[in-house]
């Protein structure tokens, strides 16, 4: 079983290992001597001295613009031709002339060395080649970016591998980008080499090289034959993929024939995956998903390698030259990479989102902290006398605190204990919130407090048993509160700095206890309040009721629907202080009731009216009893004042209100209106006014109440 | 009814509202015969009474008396004491007091503070086997049996678990006792039971058992 270490740690180490491979090459590359010189193929023979650096341990011997035809060695005679400073040797031909370059190019180190090497000019001067081991910042550009192509294309990979599940595709994914990591980083020693080279270091580093380039190859095929869709059983393609590319590895290394087993290698295994592109693309005809992602991937594989192989492979394949360095052509393999990266967050490569720039950020910034660094280092080794008490003292009261700051963004403080979060979930679990049903409010933050404690990079429902760990601690399924609901699934804790582990199940444990506990609280506490209200209302309404009653057969017939209208308030204290919610269209049919009613025995008709869709919709008992407060008010007023016929109540709801409107057919006192006093209004406008609601009270030409109420204040039944 | 003109009983705690019965009790029966009322301001004054008069005819019942819920009386009513209609007259109409005093054996339900006229055409009607409901009541009854459901039509909107949680709590188990039965947790249960009276248009205990008969999930008894 492979263990599995956190996104960061996984990086963190592969980027330890990269800068030591790296500082291996820079090492090599810095015992190859340097004379200075840049020196290309001349058309009428011989190299052309192109350019001289300054200071150059030749500077003022040689010029540029002179010709040489041939180096002296004390073994021999080496004629000055494209030969000499070949970039890579894979166009020679054939075995002996690659055995005759190699040896050229120990005669020619082994020379410049010991000091004994000659340049024989065309105008017939022998000059003396003089050179010195190469500072680290006189190395030519072509050096550094193969390395960073080397560097970038094995990072971008271990990136999106570190985070992905555990899968066959991101291990083959990753191989290309060693396969690419192999390659650039081999050639940028071989191919910037100056004049003359080991020849054991260049017989090794090409077969690093060429070991690179067949297993980006065979990675890159058996890639295609399962992603985006398996085509089938993997196993034996990949294993004939891998072992063609083995063997043709082993044929070129032994140099049974010159570089065609490479060649042919990489060309033939390369070949395989446009026929598993091809079968990748029939078989997503049903899946877009799968086929967009296909079609980001291919385009972006097929442009890399596609620029790689028409201008190097396929022309050194041929024995043609070069039309552009190689070492440059291995910027195409970032472009592949990289489009694959756009890819990851566009088309969910992989199946990664979005998240996964994050640690990229992590890692750029990074990245950016030790280019800082060396840079300065870089510019205190040039920096003399004040220049270098001013460097050290930004340095020191700038730079080091900001460095200090943004590693500690980086580092994020490394693992939460219980005293660390328990601070931050205290607040969401006794928060209090407005309104009906604390305990339903609560159950929804479950999730909030998982990301809380946890900071996962992403949570969403999952399936399955739970709690229980997936990846190897990539993922933690979690039960939801609700014991039957789906889990939730975190992925990558604390924001991919660590995996998930055992101290986690138990800070899970004591977490989902303390949720309960909260729930319970809070739900006894309802469950109390409620059973106080309610005793109280009782209460007011035995004693109360009874009085009222009492009192109702007491006076005179015309005051007692107002009587009634009191024993209905005290009716409704007991509704509403039950404080349970009413769905909207219960609650219309118990107006519509109380309307008739009331109407009927003022010997009034009434028209009732109910439009849109109130289905659904839940009024707490908070709402419910303040629009029946606002109802009722408004039917008092017509029935005290207006001398109606007919009474039209509606209800209704469109796309964004609840409405309710009271309108009668008799006389409106607009004055009173404009006065707007009386007991009765103030009641209506309060009420109105603690539901968020709009009140308008007009003349129209009758009295008119409309109560506007948003919707989104409405709860919606659960589906 | 016998000869002998009608039995019937008055439980009623408030002085000014048994006085007031009994008007609308002559106004309604007089003309039928020799009435014979018995008044009860309290249930154990109601039960000494029972105790001498095995046979009655009518009971007009209070829900809120000094020592107990009239509804308790019920079962005491129906058990040997002829072919005895149980009315009940209060000033409560939420949907506990109604539904728990009809499933216990009410034969109407009679709010107080009716105007007299209709609170004794009421009383006239029973006579003619027209069950004794004030309009308002009638209506919230009506309201619950014809009127469409809030967003549910028959238990599949309900999903097995619910139907589960419905059954329990419709038979009288208390959350804990059926979070226990369905060996989950109790908010787990209780956020079902709010999902259940939203989707039924409910609010309480009693009317979950009377949508969990009505959705056949039950069987009332």
């Amino acid at each position: 079983m492979i263990i599995r270490h956190s996104p960061r740690r996984v990086i963190a180490a592969s980027l330890a290992l990269l800068f030591a491979v790296i500082t291996a090459m820079l090492l090599l590359r810095l015992q190859l001597h340097d004379t200075g010189m840049t020196l290309t193929p001349d058309p009428a023979g011989g190299l052309q001295v192109s350019s001289m650096a300054r200071h150059g341990p030749n500077a003022g011997v040689v010029r540029e613009g002179d010709r040489i035809t041939a180096f002296l060695t004390p073994s021999g005679r080496i004629t000055a031709d494209e030969t000499v400073v070949l970039e890579e040797p894979d166009v020679l031909p054939d075995t002996p002339a690659y055995m005759a370059f190699l040896a050229d190019q120990q005669r020619l180190h082994s020379a410049l060395s010991a000091g004994q090497l000659q340049a024989e000019m065309a105008d017939g001067r022998l000059l003396p080649v003089q050179a010195e081991p190469p500072v680290w910042n006189t190395l030519p550009f072509l050096f550094w970016m193969q390395l960073f192509i080397g560097f970038a294309g094995v990072l971008t990979t271990i990136v999106v591998w570190s985070v992905a599940r555990p899968d066959i595709s991101t291990r083959l994914y990753v191989l290309t980008g060693l396969g690419v990591g192999l390659s650039a980083l081999s050639a940028a020693v071989y191919s910037t080499r100056g004049l003359g080279m080991p020849a054991d270091w260049i017989r090794a580093l090409s077969i690093v090289n060429h070991l690179g380039a067949l297993l980006f190859t065979a990675a890159l095929s058996s890639l295609l034959y399962v992603y985006p869709r398996r085509l089938g059983d993997y196993r034996p393609v990949l294993a004939f993929c891998f072992a063609a590319a083995g063997v043709c590895w082993l044929l070129d290394s032994l140099q049974v024939a010159g570089f065609i087993f490479n060649h042919f290698g990489v060309l033939s295994i390369f070949s395989l995956s446009f026929v598993f592109a091809f079968r990748q693309w029939r078989q997503t005809r049903d899946y877009p998903a799968d086929r967009a992602a296909l079609r980001w991937f291919l385009m972006t594989i097929y442009l890399g390698t596609g620029l790689f192989a028409g201008l190097i492979i396929i022309p050194a394949g041929l024995g043609l030259p070069l039309v552009i360095p190689q070492s440059f052509m291995f910027a195409a393999f970032l472009i592949m990479f990289w489009g694959l990266s756009l890819g990851v967050a566009r088309y969910r490569l992989f199946k990664l989102e979005s998240w996964w720039r994050s640690i990229w950020a992590w890692l750029l910034s990074g990245l950016a902290i030790i280019l800082l660094d060396l840079a300065l280092i870089g510019l205190l080794d040039i920096s003399g006398g004040v220049a270098l008490s001013v460097s050290v003292a930004i340095v020191g009261w700038l730079y080091f605190p900001v460095r200090q700051w943004l590693w500690s963004r980086l580092g994020g403080g490394g693992r939460r204990r219980l005293e660390d979060w328990m601070p931050d979930i205290l607040p969401l679990l006794i928060e209090e919130e407005r309104g009906h049903d604390q305990e339903a409010r609560l159950l929804q933050r479950w999730p909030q407090l998982l990301r809380v404690v946890f900071r996962p990079l992403s949570i969403r429902r999952g399936e399955g048993a739970a709690p229980r760990m997936l990846d190897d601690g990539l993922v933690l399924v979690v039960p939801d509160i609700n014991d039957d609901a789906e889990p939730w699934e975190m992925h990558h804790a604390d924001g991919g700095r660590r995996l998930f582990n055992d101290q986690d199940l138990v800070n899970l444990a004591i977490l989902r206890r303390l949720f309960a506990l909260t729930l319970d609280l809070c739900h006894a506490r309802d469950e109390g309040a409620r059973t106080e209200r309610a005793r109280i209302a009782r209460d007011v309404h035995d004693d109360l009721g009874a009085k009222l009653l009492t009192l109702l057969y007491h006076v005179p017939e015309e005051a007692r629907p107002l009587v009634r209208e009191a024993i209905q308030d005290s009716r409704d204290l007991i509704n509403v202080l039950s404080q349970e919610p009413i769905g909207l269209e219960a609650a219309a049919r118990r107006w519509q009731a109380e309307v008739q009613d009331r109407l009927a025995v003022a010997g009034l008709r009434h028209a009732w009216q109910v439009s849109g869709g109130l289905k659904g919709h839940v009024l707490s008992a908070r709402q419910f009893s303040n629009l029946t407060r606002v109802l009722r008010e408004a039917l008092t007023n017509v029935l005290k004042h207006a001398g109606a016929g007919t009474v039209s109540v509606r209800v209704a709801c469109d796309q964004a209100w609840l409405v309710i409107g009271v309108e009668d057919d008799g006389v409106c006192d607009s004055q009173a209106l404009a006065a707007g006093s009386g007991r009765g209004l103030a009641i209506m406008r309060a009420r109105s006014e603690e539901l968020g609601a709009s009140f308008e009270l007009a003349c129209a030409p009758g009295c008119r109440v409309v109560i506007r109420l948003p919707l989104d204040a409405l709860s919606r039944s659960g589906g | 009814m016998t000869k002998q003109g009608m039995r019937i009983l008055v439980v009623e705690d408030v002085a000014a509202s048994r006085a007031w019965m009994m008007e609308r009790l002559r106004a309604a029966y007089g003309d039928a015969g020799p009435l014979v009322v018995d008044e009860a301001a309290s249930l154990a004054r109601a039960r000494q009474l029972l105790a001498g008069r095995p046979a009655l005819d009518l009971v007009l019942l209070d829900l809120g008396l000094p020592d107990g819920r009239g509804s308790d009386l019920i079962p005491e009513l129906l058990q040997g004491h002829g072919d005895v209609q149980v009315i009940i007259t209060t000033i409560y109409d939420d949907d506990d007091h109604l539904f728990s005093a009809l499933r216990a054996g009410a034969r109407g339900y009679l709010l107080k503070d009716q105007p007299a006229p209709a609170f004794e055409a009421a009383l006239k009607a029973l006579r003619d086997g027209v069950p004794a409901l004030s309009p308002s009541v009638a209506r919230r009854l009506i309201g619950h049996f014809s009127a469409p459901m809030a967003d549910c039509e028959s238990a599949d909107c309900l999903t097995a678990r619910e139907r589960d949680v419905l059954v329990l709590i419709a038979r009288g188990l208390s959350v804990a006792e059926a979070a226990d039965s369905l060996r989950i947790s109790a908010h787990t249960v209780r956020g079902y039971v709010k999902d259940i009276y939203r989707k039924l248009g409910i609010s309480s205990r009693a009317e979950a058992s009377i949508k969990a008969g009505r959705l056949g999930l039950i069987r009332l008894e």
